[in-house]
């Protein structure tokens, strides 16, 4: 292969995959399945530590409620609900896959935008297809390199996040851009809060760049395939084509080893038709108060 | 070598002590400059089109407003409005180069230490010291890096400058050397910034995402969050991910003793540092030759410049910036390079567009970054020659107060009309100053 050779426009390929008419496309309950996974983590992850100690920040600085904090009944600004969620869905166990950040940096748009589950469900899918494709061309090397596994989460977020937003295909190069040029987390937060918060933050990067997007922020066309886009966090060319071959027809996401998901719809999530029902029913009364997890593993009880 | 202890946590230690001391006097003095500096440009900066989107979304998520954006009526949080002073400082490339990095560290700081002091009170004097000790941290973290990591397209603002901005925000929290290394530890997580955004607002939101996460990392470890316990030295951490020649030493070598900030060069240009000597050298050269009648100008320059800013054609301002071509064109035009200069409209203009067309850039290792030297042929075979050895604002020449004094005058008098006075003397006060209410004052309308 010639290493000079042009990269696809792989930005704008995932842009236009993130915002286009899929009508039919692909199984929407693969995606039910996989929020159901990091709900449950996320809730049972909703009272630790490092929850406590970020809300406690995030309190202190009085943000608007516009988005659920799972598991609490308690409600913050977009952006730092997708940083807690993802930091509550790490600490509950969900593993080092895309989905936890995905699902959580979904949530806080699809509630922004008043979404549906359905509407929910697809920006998921889209969004962990998104990182993995991404993945196909920078891992392993990007971990031999020392690099943490969430380093490309926010990119995953920023397409989900750009499809619940409603951005347009250009709006979406730019978020996926501000995104890519935000990867990070290294392999020595490994083992301490800081890679859950690691989890959070590329959520909550990611709904940040699809809301600036929104607004006019213009980033470069080509942030992920750029001579001196995220290919530099590699010391290698990255392998561009199987980033871009067969999107929408074949689902790099299947072959991923992702965290354990129900086999199931659970039924506590069949009753949901909006995002926002969705999230209360993780609630319970009183500030700071957590739903049990019943001892079924991993399922949230019924309300 | 000391691979065996924790550097994060001798860093921290060395740079806690060094808060509780007086600076000294040279490091004081630039430790105002340097925040005047980057504050004047932020507020020229302020009403930029990228820095439009931050804002609108600032208002949408803010909090409780403790921090006020210069230049501005705004009131956010201070996460937020970090995240807006930072990028406008930044947006109009006028702002400061650290020429061994080619980092840019004061928008990030003082998007960091104003809203940080003006949230929790603190003095003028925690306000110098925190600018000055955190730009140390991330000017010296650049080093640590080497050229090798900017080389491969970090835009090193952003990688070392939420480094610096914890430094500085932790230090205004107060926090003790094991805080301070916590929150350089989460900061260190958040590393950003490629070379792909710049000449797009993507470059000016990695300085305002270079305060932001630097306040957020701070206020997370004062919580009590847990972070490496050496998040420099250890395999898969900032120096061994981020360079594959690092020197980790940098960071504490000599520290207290010798001070990068010094380094620091205020830009007079608001354009690429690189374009700097070339455009001095132009200039000098402006007042000998008729532009219409110039058949060719050769530059010769550091080859990095070129590769930084090597762009013959630029389409818009902000590619502009990043031209020494178009620096040369518009010096050699209109005799002065301002922010006119770099204005939409004046980048694809007839004549600079025609005169750029007659300017060759020849890659010379030889040449400093600060260095130049242009050559014109005139149609009718005269020649004219310009050597500049340091560029005005460089290390070795560097801007008088009366210099910075006259281009704060100029970026603030645009935005807040009578002003600059007052906001000079505002930061010439800070030492004595009980709290930065003067100076906040003196920079919003």
């Amino acid at each position: 292969m010639n290493a000079e050779s042009t990269p696809p426009p792989v930005t704008r390929r995932l842009a236009a995959f993130s915002t286009g008419d899929r009508a039919g496309r692909a199984p929407p309950t693969t995606g039910r399945l996989r929020v159901a996974g990091v709900l449950e983590c996320a809730v049972i992850g909703s009272a630790s530590e490092p929850v406590e100690l970020a809300l406690r920040v995030l309190r202190d600085l009085d943000r608007p409620h516009q988005a659920g904090v799972l598991g609490r009944n308690e409600r913050l600004d977009a952006i730092s609900a997708a940083l807690i969620n993802g930091i509550a869905a790490h600490a509950g166990g969900s593993g080092e896959g895309p989905e936890a950040s995905v699902v959580v940096a979904a949530l806080a748009a699809a509630e922004l935008s008043d979404a549906s589950v359905e509407q929910l469900s697809e920006a998921v899918m889209i969004g962990i297809e998104v990182t993995c494709r991404v993945a196909r061309g920078f891992f392993p090397d990007a971990v031999d390199r020392g690099w943490h596994t969430g380093l490309l989460d926010a990119i995953g977020c920023a397409a989900a996040a750009s499809r619940l937003l409603r951005l347009n295909e250009n709006q979406a190069v730019s978020a996926l851009s501000a995104a890519a040029t935000q990867a990070a987390g290294l392999q020595v937060a490994s083992g301490t809060m800081t890679r859950s918060f690691d989890v959070g933050k590329a959520a909550a990067n990611g709904v940040e760049a699809a809301m600036l997007a929104a607004r006019g922020f213009a980033g470069p066309e080509a942030g992920i395939e750029g001579k001196r886009g995220l290919s530099l966090v590699i010391a290698a060319r990255p392998r561009f084509d199987g980033m871009v071959d067969g999107l929408g027809e074949t689902w790099a996401l299947e072959s991923i080893a992702g965290l354990s998901q129900p086999a199931d719809i659970p039924f506590w999530m069949t009753k949901a038709e909006r995002v926002r029902d969705l999230i209360a029913m993780t609630a319970r009364e009183g500030a700071g108060r957590v739903v049990s997890v019943s001892s079924q593993k991993g399922r949230l009880p019924p309300q | 070598m000391r691979s065996d202890h924790n550097l994060a946590y001798e860093l921290a230690a060395r740079v806690s002590h060094l808060a509780a001391h007086p600076l000294p006097r040279e490091v004081e003095r630039e430790a105002q400059r340097a925040p005047l500096n980057s504050l004047a440009t932020a507020i020229a900066g302020c009403r930029a089109p990228a820095v439009v989107p931050l804002i609108e979304v600032g208002r949408f998520v803010t909090g409780r407003a403790t921090a006020s954006v210069p230049g501005t009526s705004e009131r956010f949080d201070a996460i937020v409005a970090a995240l807006v002073t930072g990028a406008a400082g930044h947006v109009l490339d006028f702002d400061d180069t650290h020429l061994a990095t080619f980092i840019h560290p004061g928008p990030s700081l003082v998007g960091t230490v104003l809203p940080v002091a003006e949230w929790r009170g603190n003095s003028g004097r925690d306000v110098l010291a925190a600018f000055a000790l955190g730009c140390e941290v991330e000017l010296r973290a650049g080093l640590g890096l080497t050229v090798e990591h900017y080389r491969r397209g970090w835009h090193v603002t952003g990688t070392c400058g939420v480094i610096g901005t914890a430094v500085a925000a932790s230090l205004l929290l107060g926090h003790d050397p094991r805080q301070l290394a916590g929150a350089v530890g989460i900061a260190v997580s958040q590393t950003l910034g490629h070379q792909e955004g710049l000449g797009t607002g993507e470059k000016a939101l990695h300085a305002g995402k270079a305060a932001s996460n630097g306040i957020l990392a701070a206020l997370l470890a004062d919580a009590g969050f847990t972070a490496p316990p050496d998040a420099f030295r250890s395999p898969g951490g900032f120096f061994d991910v981020l360079s594959d020649a690092p020197r980790p030493d940098e960071l504490v070598d000599d520290l207290g003793e010798r001070w990068e900030l010094l380094a620091d060069a205020y830009k007079p240009y608001p354009c690429a540092i690189v374009c700097h000597p070339v455009i001095d050298a132009a200039r000098s050269l402006a007042t000998l030759v008729e532009p219409a009648n110039i058949e060719s100008v050769v530059v010769q320059c550091n080859p990095l410049a070129i590769r930084l800013a090597g762009n013959p054609e630029p389409r818009d301002g902000l590619e502009a910036r990043l031209s020494i071509a178009h620096g040369v064109a518009v010096a050699l035009l209109d005799g002065e390079v301002g922010l006119a200069q770099y204005a939409d409209p004046r980048v694809v203009a007839r004549d600079v567009h025609g005169l750029r067309r007659r300017v060759t850039l020849k890659p010379v290792a030889a040449v400093a970054a600060d260095e130049a030297i242009v050559e014109i042929r005139m149609r009718n075979g005269s020649q004219f020659y310009e050597h500049i050895a340091h560029a005005r604002g460089s290390r070795d020449r560097p801007l008088e107060d009366a210099e910075l004094n006259v281009k704060v005058e100029s970026l603030v008098e645009a935005v807040l009309p009578g002003r600059s006075e007052q906001l000079i003397a505002a930061a010439t006060g800070l030492p004595n100053a009980l709290n930065i209410t003067s100076l906040i004052q003196a920079a919003t309308p």
